[in-house]
């Protein structure tokens, strides 16, 4: 005789809180001075994205020779780092759009912060396209479809550099909605407990009236599905559209059919590796701990790991094909890319993402909070590698040997990149005081005192 | 009773006692009756015979009006306005178009709904909240005074016996 076994699931929120215990902790680091801390973090933040700027206006002054750009390399840190940032972004959107599809709760611990990551990392990839035309501010009619006096003489439709335009553009906007309609609700909270009035007149005309009326409720999370379901696919879309940057031209390395999921992939696993070393600080910072449990960081740590291998069955696939292939170039381009004048950027990639994830297998190490923030912070650089290498290494020894250079990054490539990483974090830490980083009404949700086990609505 | 009133309030400290309370008011037949919570309870649409959400339709309309943008854009500047030969390619170059044609059906599609959503809420607006705490941790069930619904003085001792934690008169429009 078999005995049944009712298996409960373990709490999405621990340390047995309130409903009014939530909305508390994660509204406290809204409503208290900045601890020195985060003034810290501010200031070094700051200062990394004023000199980036000022290095920017000195680039607007100079022109893009001020970068290591040269033939035949050129293409280098701008698109590099422009790939890396909307690789970030991938994460937030899987993680709020994807997950909720799938209704796995445990994604509202770090949905929200996750989705400021999303469109803060899409505002710093965006920089990098803007500045490379040298002269921005002409940009407009060779980025967009702008009715100009020259005929009017329209962009090429046919291009996968104006397909990224429509891509980015879309998913920066998209996500932006998105990010505000699921705040709206939280928003609504931060203005209700607000002391100051003037503070409650803001956060009073960003909620835009919200009251959390039950038909309001009816229409408002049928639109956050059907956002969730337009962005799952447009994430997709947006890295596919990028790696046709690469893929529609005919450079060995590039020009292959692997590029769409291999980038989609390798996106998600950088994401995701940044939303661990985001949260794994925040949760700490700001005394989260309750609501993004080491259970949330584990599923994490378990994503990073799948999408770790899926990239490097990617790796070696593309060497696989380059043999099966026949094709001396492409044949080429790989071996130079393991053993040539780059070989240690390309084993640094594969150290960093396909053999440091592996840790995750063990269990212990996957719950091990300061383990994960090194691991994630190895993959980051492993994902910045990545780029570079796959930039680099296909462009340096081009057709012609006689054209062959290394190309070497310039202090004001370095300068603009480290201003990037300024503007990231200090977009993120003043998200953290301004905004509440955990969606409250979200988790009040998924609470087990919320599910109805009454039997009276059925 | 007060003749300003325009309902009543009644406050629940759970989702399960605001779903229980709003099902008897559908028992009893009242009209207008509407529910304040801090997040979604689900049942409540049964409760209150919400039909399903419209919202939909405005994502079909919105992303078919941005699928058929984009085809209008591309065709007409590539092929019409002014058709420029870019390596031997048909002006109407359809596999090229398809990435922009995805994208603004997304776009409009995304945006339509969300201004839908906002239009359907009555929002932005600047009603002031009925209770600070039903954004916090209370849940408000809200009866309109209605010939419909009976006299003002059985509506508030019917909700009294839902065993709400308080019933209070509403003096202005909700």
């Amino acid at each position: 005789m078999s005995e049944v076994v009712q298996l409960e699931r373990e709490d999405l929120v621990t340390g047995r809180k309130s409903y009014a215990d939530i909305s508390n902790d994660i509204c406290r680091p809204l409503e208290s001075f900045p601890t020195q801390k985060w003034l810290l973090c501010f200031t070094i933040a700051v200062t990394c994205m004023s000199f980036g700027f000022a290095v920017i206006g000195y680039l607007f002054w100079e022109g893009i020779g001020i970068w290591g750009l040269q033939n035949p390399n050129g293409w280098g840190l701008a698109i590099i780092n422009f790939v890396f940032w909307i690789g970030i972004g991938h994460a937030g959107t899987l993680i709020s759009a994807v997950l909720y599809l799938f209704r796995q709760d445990w994604r509202t611990g770090i949905n929200r912060a996750a989705e400021a990551m999303t469109i803060f990392a899409v505002i710093c990839a965006l920089v990098f396209p803007i500045i490379h035309t040298g002269r921005p501010w002409l940009a407009v009619y060779w980025l967009l479809p702008y009715p100009n006096n020259m005929g009017p003489l329209w962009v090429n439709f046919r291009s996968p550099l104006l397909w990224d335009v429509f891509a980015v553009s879309t998913y920066f906007t998209v996500s932006a909605v998105f990010w505000y309609l699921g705040l709206i609700p939280d928003l609504a909270t931060v203005r209700d407990r607000a002391i100051n009035p003037l503070r409650k007149r803001i956060y009073g005309l960003m909620a835009m009236g919200w009251r959390g009326a039950a038909r309001h409720w009816n229409d408002y999370e049928k639109a956050y599905g059907i956002l969730a379901g337009l962005s799952a696919p447009l994430v997709l879309s947006v890295h596919t559209i990028v790696s046709f940057d690469f893929a529609v031209s005919l450079i060995p390395g590039w020009h292959t059919t692997i590029f769409p999921p291999y980038f989609v992939i390798g996106a998600i696993f950088s994401g995701f590796a940044m939303v661990v070393t985001l949260m794994v600080i925040s949760r700490e910072v700001f005394n989260m701990k309750d609501y993004i449990t080491v259970n949330h960081m584990e599923a994490m740590c378990k994503i990073i790991m799948c999408t770790g291998m899926l990239v490097g069955l990617a790796y070696a696939t593309e060497f696989f094909i380059a043999w099966y292939s026949g094709n001396p170039f492409e044949q080429y381009a790989f071996i130079n890319r393991a053993f040539g004048p780059y070989a240690w950027s390309y084993w640094t990639m594969i150290i960093c993402n396909s053999v440091i994830p592996q840790v995750f297998w063990i269990r212990k190490y996957r719950r091990n909070i300061a383990l994960m923030f090194i691991v994630s912070v190895f993959v980051n650089i492993g994902m910045w590698f990545e780029r570079f290498v796959i930039v680099v290494t296909s462009l340096h020894r081009d057709f012609l040997p006689a054209s062959w250079a290394y190309y070497t990054p310039t202090w004001a490539d370095w300068a603009i990149t480290l201003g990037s990483f300024g503007l990231f974090f200090t977009l993120f830490l003043l998200f953290c005081r301004l905004l509440p980083i955990v969606a409250i009404s979200e988790v009040k949700n998924v609470m087990k005192t919320s599910v109805m086990k009454t039997g009276a609505h059925q | 009773m007060n003749d300003g009133a325009h309902g009543v309030v009644a406050y629940f400290d759970s989702p399960k006692a605001i779903l229980e309370a709003a099902y008897k008011t559908k028992e009893r037949g009242l009209m207008g009756v509407e529910t304040y919570t801090p997040f979604p309870v689900h049942g409540m649409n049964d409760a209150l015979s919400i039909k399903f959400s419209v919202v939909p339709w405005a994502t079909f309309v919105c992303g078919l009006g941005g699928f058929s943008l984009a085809h209008a854009l591309q065709i007409w500047t590539s092929a019409t306005n002014w058709p420029i030969n870019v390596g031997g390619k048909p002006f109407i170059s359809y596999p090229a178009f398809i990435p922009i044609i995805f994208e603004l059906t997304v776009l409009l599609g995304a945006l339509g709904t969300v201004a839908f959503t906002f239009y359907l809420m009555g929002m932005p607006n600047f009603k002031k909240p009925i209770n600070p705490r039903l954004t916090d941790d209370r849940f408000a069930l809200y009866v309109p005074f209605s010939t419909a619904n009976g006299s003002e003085n059985s509506v508030h001792s019917f909700l009294n016996g839902l065993g709400a934690e308080q019933v209070s008169l509403v003096t202005e429009e909700l």
